[in-house]
This record gives structure tokens, sequence and C-alpha cells, in this order.
């Protein structure tokens, strides 16, 4: 009963909404004009109001563009950059818009959180995410050897900025949502730096935005707050239901100067009570800052941002100041800031509902979903309410960790009303207990993939989210699986994959695993099972045949890039058993592909310096009855390890 | 009980000090635990039954190379069998192994640490002390306060990562090399041939690998090395690295005689390595090679015929034992064998004979 009310009593921002005039749907208008008339669009402009010295008087410009896409994307975190780069490679037209300058979100440069997923798991390994996310991390330890924030800001850049498919628009927020007949038709998106209102129009809007503002005015419905333990049956939320959310964060660095640097603290600092504080709130080390430097809130968490920011920079200030003048910290003798974020990060919001919301009994019960497309693995990792106000408490509970990731599944991320309205990241259809996990944001990220793959598939198929998921779940996986994304216990069955047909698969030389398992569905060893092939040596080369000519125009192979070990950028560039700064160095780097062409092998496609797990080769279709990859070259490693082979037509 | 045989142990090697069964050998060691630029000089013992072969050898170490400044730090032994495998720890009277916060080892503690030193592929093999532990916690980066350890649970005694690495490295390290070098110094060539069939495999690669360093080409070291991989053709990957060795006068005749008696997955294994491999194979050298051609599996006929094109190796009499095989019933076999043979220029008395 209780949760029907606060079902009912959700968002009500749609009624502005829906009786906004919709523009034309079927092109693309570009407004950037003078607008002598001063009628344009019922705004007025004094034809005389601007003096450009260069050109003469003219009227301010008054400038409206309205876009036609397939997927519309709002939000430039590692989940909406996924979401935006998977819809685009398979096929789909997408905007992503992004309201900071830059992509990456809490990984940003102005936020600098570290991009975390199934980091360890009880075992004591990662068990690391792949897919379009790994893609991203490989190309940070190609181009960002030097582990510069600044510098990943455009490693992400690079890497959306060059998928044809998409238009970026940074500095831009989705302001509303803009409805016809329940759905949205289009988002109504200010561009800060242009003075330019956009607006896209699209058949499938993906919501990655953390806060939801474009979900919330299109109607969609959501919760914020703990829900009561006997809600969903979850042992770590509280017996009573309640508003509080976890808290956002700023973030410093400090360099040491090699001299004393004294410190003067700025007016707006909050002295740091040291003698009150849970012991788990460590002061050393020092030099990056501290997470739990931290404030929640019981009610409306985005409206109280501006302020609550203004007392975390007070925070902030207040334990560097402890450090640097109590007296009981003499190493920081020689430290000072070099970097204090302006916009601290945002763990919780709005979380929006779907057809199914993921709680706690599934993640610790590991529960299997048929519809699974993502997965996670961080511990169940609950920031103390209020944060810096409640200082006697732990900073977090880290409740329990996971034997094995657990599964999300796509009913989670799309909303329960509004049916073209797809999300990933925070605001995923989930409890607060679920969200302590999920929220971290190479998880993000493959909610981002996999809603990016939904859209597209939606648009291919002509349906929405819901009659994706209950007609095509199968295409949604297949197409994830084969794009490197996994899925816990899913086995791929590959159509049209004449891998699948070949007569006999061998490999030049083994020393673990057998060449079968590159066609076994299933793309990484896992739950104590191998699913690899790896040589003895180097050079090595797999080899597969048919009996009867095929022809190829791809061939797709997945290598080890040691997927438990994290590779995400990190301030302090760890360097252990499970963490490295390094390019992995079992990672294939050069290789070539023969086809037996009337008896003779015949080169048909080569790939030097790969920087990426699932390596494509293509070429002008040929028959062949036999291929063979001469894997040639790895990053360190004296044996090449693959995981899977698959050949297209 | 294995703790207290290695008092009882260490008791008896006290009687033995200065027998002249106990030879004392310097020997140089680094460990991963211990920063030094240099190695470290260490005294192995190496105890010798009445004929004056060794018997076992015994190493006095630091207990535990401390990581976290945290730790109990005693002498104790370790004892290695003669081909240097772990035998037992041996703590002096009155020394024990301790935990974190300095809880003693339970009996089930040592019983476990010692199953971990007879690993010889623990995780602890490739960790540098610095990846022992690191420290786990928030979205940030200084977290809970504490070490984690960083290896999988089955690795290690709960709460003593620090003992478990130091010991493992001391068992494994340098010692055991030199261990094997000087029992292999004190046989002869014969009876390390011997060894090549013995019924404990580790003993067996222990041979392989000292008549390997010893260049032993000797014919009888010859032949009994070959007859062990036939026996054991899980030597072979070991094998290669002796074979290599070998001048060419008898090279292929060895490798013929494996060819024909290895089993086909084996066979496979060395045509491949053959194909890799840069000696030179004269036309006409396969020709007295016996094998089933025809009910060889596809996958050791490619790699056959692929040694055939590397090595441009086919001889008339080979493309004649060819030809049958266009006929056979495996397609792929068939096809196979037509392209490589539309590649050779065929004489007339090519054809079945």
């Amino acid at each position: 009963m209780k949760r029907r009310k606060f079902f009912e009593k959700s968002a009500l921002g749609t009624l502005g909404a829906g009786l906004l005039p919709l523009t034309a749907f079927s092109m693309d208008v570009e407004c950037d004009v003078d607008v002598n008339s001063g009628s344009h669009r019922g705004q007025s402009s004094d034809p005389e109001q601007w003096y450009q010295l260069g050109t003469g008087k003219r009227a301010r410009p008054d400038r409206k563009v309205e876009k036609a896409y397939d997927v519309v994307v709002i939000g430039g975190g590692a989940a909406g950059i996924c979401a935006a780069v998977a819809a685009a490679r398979n096929g789909a037209k997408v905007v992503i818009v992004q309201d900071r300058p830059v992509f990456g979100g809490n990984s940003s440069s102005e936020i600098r959180v570290h991009l975390n997923g199934v980091n360890q798991l009880k075992n004591g390994l990662p068990e690391r995410e792949t897919g379009i996310i790994e893609e991203i991390l490989l190309h940070n330890r190609f181009y960002n050897p030097q582990d510069s924030y600044p510098v990943w800001d455009h490693v992400l850049y690079d890497f959306v900025s060059r998928e044809p498919n998409i238009d970026i628009k940074l500095n831009t927020s989705a302001l509303r949502a803009i409805m016809k007949g329940g759905r949205i038709a289009a988002a109504h998106c200010w561009q800060l730096t242009t003075e330019t209102e956009y607006t896209f129009n699209a058949q499938i809007f993906i919501d990655c935005s953390g806060d939801g503002l474009l979900a919330a005015t299109a109607g969609a419905k959501y919760r914020t707050g703990r829900e009561a333990s006997a809600e969903f049956g979850e042992k770590y939320a509280p017996k009573e239901a309640d508003g509080w959310q976890m808290g956002s964060t700023v973030l410093l660095g400090s360099k040491d100067m090699g001299k004393p640097m004294p410190f003067v603290p700025p007016l707006f600092t909050i002295p740091y009570e040291a003698h009150k504080a849970h012991r788990e709130r460590a002061l050393t080390p020092f030099e990056l800052g501290f997470w739990w430097v931290e404030l929640g809130s019981e009610d409306d968490i985005v409206g109280e941002y501006e302020d609550s920011k203004h007392k975390l920079l007070g925070y902030a200030y207040g334990v560097w100041d402890y450090l640097k003048n109590s007296g009981k910290f003499p190493e920081t003798e020689n430290y000072a800031l070099d970097w204090v974020s302006s916009l601290p990060g945002k763990r919780e919001s709005r979380r929006f509902i779907g057809d199914y919301i993921l709680s706690e009994p599934d993640m610790l019960g590991y529960r299997h979903f048929d519809d699974a497309v993502a997965f996670g693995g961080w511990s169940l990792d609950e920031h103390n309410p209020g944060g810096m106000l409640n200082l006697e408490e732990p900073p977090s509970y880290f409740h329990e960790d996971f034997e094995e990731p657990y599964q999300i599944p796509f009913r989670s991320l799309y909303s329960a009303n509004v049916p073209n309205l797809l999300f990933a990241g925070r605001n995923i259809s989930q409890t607060h207990i679920a969200l302590s996990s999920s929220r971290i944001m190479a998880t993000c990220a493959l909610e981002g993939q996999a809603v990016g793959t939904a859209a597209a598939l939606c648009s291919k198929f002509g349906v929405m989210p819901r009659e994706l998921g209950a007609k095509y779940m199968h295409e949604l996986q297949e197409q994830l699986l084969r794009d490197d994304a996994f899925i816990p216990y899913r086995v791929a069955s590959r159509p049209g994959d004449l891998a699948k047909d070949a007569a006999v698969i061998f490999a030049s030389s083994t020393s673990s695993g057998s060449a079968e398992s590159l066609t076994d569905g299933i793309s990484r060893d896992y739950a104590g099972k191998a699913h690899h092939w790896q040589s003895e040596t180097l050079p090595a080369h797999i080899q597969v045949e048919w009996v009867e000519e095929v022809a190829l125009s791809t061939v797709e192979i997945k290598c080890d890039t040691n997927v438990k070990k994290n590779i995400m950028l990190r301030r302090d560039s760890l360097e252990d058993k499970i963490y490295t700064t390094q390019v992995p160095k079992e990672m294939l780097k050069s290789c070539h592909l023969e086809g037996r062409i009337n008896g003779s092998w015949v080169k048909v496609a080569e790939i030097q310096d790969n920087k990426v797990r699932r390596l494509r080769l293509s070429f002008p279709t040929a028959k062949v009855t036999a291929i063979r990859v001469a894997l040639l070259e790895t990053y360190g490693k004296p044996q090449v390890k693959l995981f899977e082979i698959r050949c297209y037509a | 009980m294995r703790i207290l045989g290695g008092v009882l142990l260490w008791l008896w090697l006290l009687l033995l000090q200065d027998s002249p069964q106990r030879i004392k050998h310097l020997i140089r060691v680094v460990h991963p635990g211990i920063e030094s630029r240099f190695p470290l000089d260490y005294e192995l013992v190496e105890m010798r039954d009445k004929a004056g072969k060794p018997l076992r050898y015994s190493m006095e170490v630091e207990s535990v190379v401390c990581g976290d400044e945290q730790c109990r730090v005693d002498r104790i032994g370790i004892i290695w069998d003669k081909f240097g495998s772990f035998e037992n720890l041996s703590l002096p009277v009155g020394t024990y192994l301790e935990k974190a916060e300095g809880i003693p080892f339970a009996p089930e503690d040592y019983q476990r640490l010692e199953q971990l030193l007879q690993d010889p592929y623990s995780p602890l093999r490739t960790l540098s002390k610095y990846e022992l532990v690191g420290t786990l916690g928030s979205e940030g980066v200084d977290a809970l306060s504490g070490a984690t350890i960083l290896l999988e649970k089955s690795a290690y005694v709960s709460g003593a990562v620090w003992t478990c690495y130091s010991l493992w490295h001391w068992v494994y390290g340098a010692a055991r090399d030199s261990i094997r070098q000087i029992t292999a110094k004190s046989m002869d060539g014969a009876t390390l041939s011997g060894l090549l069939f013995s019924p404990e495999i580790r003993i067996r690669e222990f041979a392989l690998e000292q008549v390997t360093a010893r260049r032993d080409y000797a014919s009888e070291t010859l032949d009994a090395v070959s007859k062990a991989v036939v026996q054991q053709p899980g030597l072979l990957v070991d094998y290669y690295a002796y074979w290599e060795g070998m001048p060419d006068d008898g090279y292929w005749q060895t490798g013929i005689f494996l060819l024909e008696n290895l089993p086909p997955l084996s066979r496979i294994d060395l045509w491949r390595y053959i194909a890799r491999s840069e000696r030179y194979l004269p036309e006409g050298t396969l020709d007295d090679l016996v094998l089933p051609f025809s009910s060889m599996e596809y996958v050791e006929i490619d790699a056959f015929l692929d040694v055939l094109e590397r090595k441009n190796a086919a001889s008339s009499l080979i493309i004649h034992r060819l030809i049958p095989l266009l006929g056979h019933q495996n397609v792929l076999i068939a096809r196979r064998v037509n392209w490589f043979l539309k590649t050779r220029t065929l004489n007339p008395d090519d054809g079945p004979r």
C-alpha cells in the first residue's frame, strides 16, 4: 500500500511539459539567423539592438535549432557515453547531451572519482567489465599513460567524437521533455556557451544524467530515500522508510612542494571536529583527499545542491586545515593544496521506476534474470546518512561483499510509465540499498551499453523498450555478447556465426584451455571453468576449416586483457596485484588473417598495434575453405590467449 | 605431527653437527622479500648417507621477511629432499610461528602452511612483496584503514601472509636450484639416466633437466632420454631444450624415432615444433619414417604437410605415400593433400606403386 502511494505521488512535473507545443518531427531545422523581423517564433528583438562594428547594426540572434535523431542520450558520464556509442555503432543516429564542458561525469577532471566496477570480489580478485567501458579504459591506457585527469577528459572526447553517428552537445542542459501521446517527443535543451535552444526529436530517449531531470519532467515515476526493510526484504535497509539519500563529495588533491607550506584557511572553512570522528574517517593517506567529506539529504537533494556545495567546500578545507594546523600531522608540512573540486560528485537522487525494482535480495541471492543485460559486484557500500553531519558513525557501511557478480535485468532500465524512456546509471529502477552497490561507474557503463543497444534495436524493430524486452530479448543479449559485453552464465548462441559450422578448429600449440573453447559461447573464464585457448609460444595460430567453401567478410576474435586486474585511471596510479596502470601485457598486439582460397593461403586482413579486446578483421568477401589467424605479438606476455572466434559472411 | 618430526630432525641435525656426513655449501640468495642490491650469502647444509651420497638438505632462514613491521622473526630450518622438493620445516625447541596480533600458529595452521609450501605453482610465486597487501574502500583512494590481502584466501594462512610469502620463496628460490645441481653432480650418467624412468614425474623432470644441463648426448643417454619421452610424453616440452642442443649428427634420427613411437597428440606437437625450428631438414630425411597415414587425423596430416611445405622436404617417396590419401573419406584430408600435391611437380613414377 505504501509503495503504491509512493508511485502515485511521484512526478507531476509532466503537467507543464505536456502543454508545450510540438514541432516538426521529420526534418532538421536550424535557425541560427539574424532575426531582423523581430518576430521569429514569437521572439522580439530590436533590429538595431546589436551594433556589430564590423557589419553594422542588426538584431540579437534568437538561436533555436531543431533536429531529429533516432536516439537522444541525456548525460555524458560513463553510462551516457556507453549508451550513445552502443546505439551509434548499432546503426542509430544519436545526439548526446551533456551539461558539463567535459565528458566523464563523476570520473571527469571536474570530480575525479575512480571509475570503479567489480574491483574485488570476496575471492580477492576483480571480475572486470568488458565491452565499451573496457575499450574506453584501454584507450586511456594508450593515450594517457601519464594518468592525467584533464587528458582523461579528452580521451573520452576522442572516444565519442570519432563515432560518425554521434552528435555531441556539451555545455547543454536538457531542461524538459516535450510530450506527445504519453511519450517523449522531444528534449528541450539549452546550450550555455552558444545561447542556443535545442529541440531534439527522437523515437527513443535515454536518461543517463543521474538526477534525471528530463525523465522527471516527462512524468516518469520515481522515488527517493530509503525503503523500509520489509518492502523488499532487505536486511540492510532501515525498519522504517525515510528520505535519506547518500551524499555528494568534494575531493581535493595536494602535492609536496619540497619546503614548508603554511596554510591559511579561507573564511568559509568549517572546522573539522576530529575528536568526534569515527576511526574509519582515515586522515592518512592525505594526499588525494577524502571520499567521506560528504553531505547527504533526507529531502530535496537536488534543490539543496548549491547550499550543500558551499558547506562541502567548508568541510573539505576544514579537514585540510586540521591536517596542516593541528600539529598532529607533521608529515603534511611540505604539502599544499593542488586541486579542490568545485563540483561535488553525486551519489544518489532520483531512482526511476521500471517494470522491475532491483533490490538487495536479488543481489545477495545472485538471482538469475532471463532478461539480464548487465552485472555488478561492488560491495553493498551504503554511505552514512548525513555524512559530515554525522561524524560519529562510520563514513560508510560496507555491508557485504559479493562472491560473484549479480545480474541487472533489462526491466530495471526502462520507465514503467513513459514508454520510450530508458535509463542507465544511478537513476535506474532499484532500491536505495541496491544503489549502494550498483552506483559504481563501470556498472553504470554496462547498463549504458545495454540500453544504447536496446535503443538501436527498438528503432530496428519498430518497438518500444518494454516490447523489445518481451519479444526481442534474445536479439538484445546476443548483440551485447557479440559486442563483448558479459552477462553472467548467458551462453552466446551466435546467430550467423559460421565458425559454429566449422568441421574442425585447432591451434598451433596449446598450453592451457582448448581451441574448441573459442566457440563455446562464453568469452571469459568464469565460475571456475576455462573458456579460453592459450598458446605455448608466439607466434601462434588458430585454424578453422569447413567442409564446404564459405563466403566470409569479417572475422572477430576476443583476446585476453586480463579481466582479473583493474585498469581504470586512478589518482594514485596504483600498481599491485589487482590494479595496474599498464596496457595489459596479455593483450594481442598484432595479428593477421589468412584465408585458404583455392588451396592457397592468402592474407586477407591484418591488425597492427591493436588496442581493443574484441578485434574485428574485415575484408572484401572471400570464398574460403579455411581461415588461419596468425597471432604475432602481445604487449609482453610470451603466450597468447583467446576467448572467442566468430566468422561472418 | 610433521612439525614434531621437524623438531626431532632438528635435534638429529644438531647431533650430526660435527659429523663428516654434514657438508656446508655457501650459496648466494636473492629473496624477493629482502631489499638488497646484492645477493646474500647463506649456508646450505647437505646431509649425506653412509655411502656419501646426498640424502637431504637444510638451510636456516628468517621465519618471516616482514612487510608491515608487525612481525615476530625467528630462525627456523627448511628441509628439502635430495631433489630439492620441500619436506618440512624444522623449528628449534621453544620456537613457534606467529600470526597477526601475536596469535601463535595452531596445529592446523602449521599443517596448512606445509601444504602451501609443497605447491611449486602457488600464487605467491609471481608476487612482489609490495603486491601482497593493498587498501580497499569506497570510491576514493584512502578508504578503510588497514591492509587487505590481495590474494585468494586459499593461497595463505589467514593472518600469516608474510610468513607464507617468505617461506615459499625460501623453499623455491636459489637454494632449490643449488640442491639440484649438487645432487646431480654426485651422480654419474648412468644413475641420472636411470632416474629418467622413475615412477615419480618430479624425479624424471629432474633427470631430464640435469642431462640437458650437462649436454650429455652419449648414445646410451640419448637412447634413454628418447625412450623416457616415449614412455612419458609429458616430458616432451622439456625435451625440446635437450634436443635442440644436440649436434646435427643423429638429430633427425632421434626425431624419427620419436615420431614413430609417440602417441598422435604428442606427434602433432612435435610436427609443429619441427615446423617452427630452424634446423635444416634435408629432402629425403623423412623417407624412412613409417607412419600410419591412412589412419591419421586431419590435424596431424595438416601439421605434417605444413612441415613439408615450410622445409621444402617432400621427396618423391613421400609424395608417393601421400597420393592414396586423395581418396580419403575425410574430405578435409583429401582436399588438403590435393592442394599440397598441386604445388609439387609430380613425376610419372610418383603414382601408386
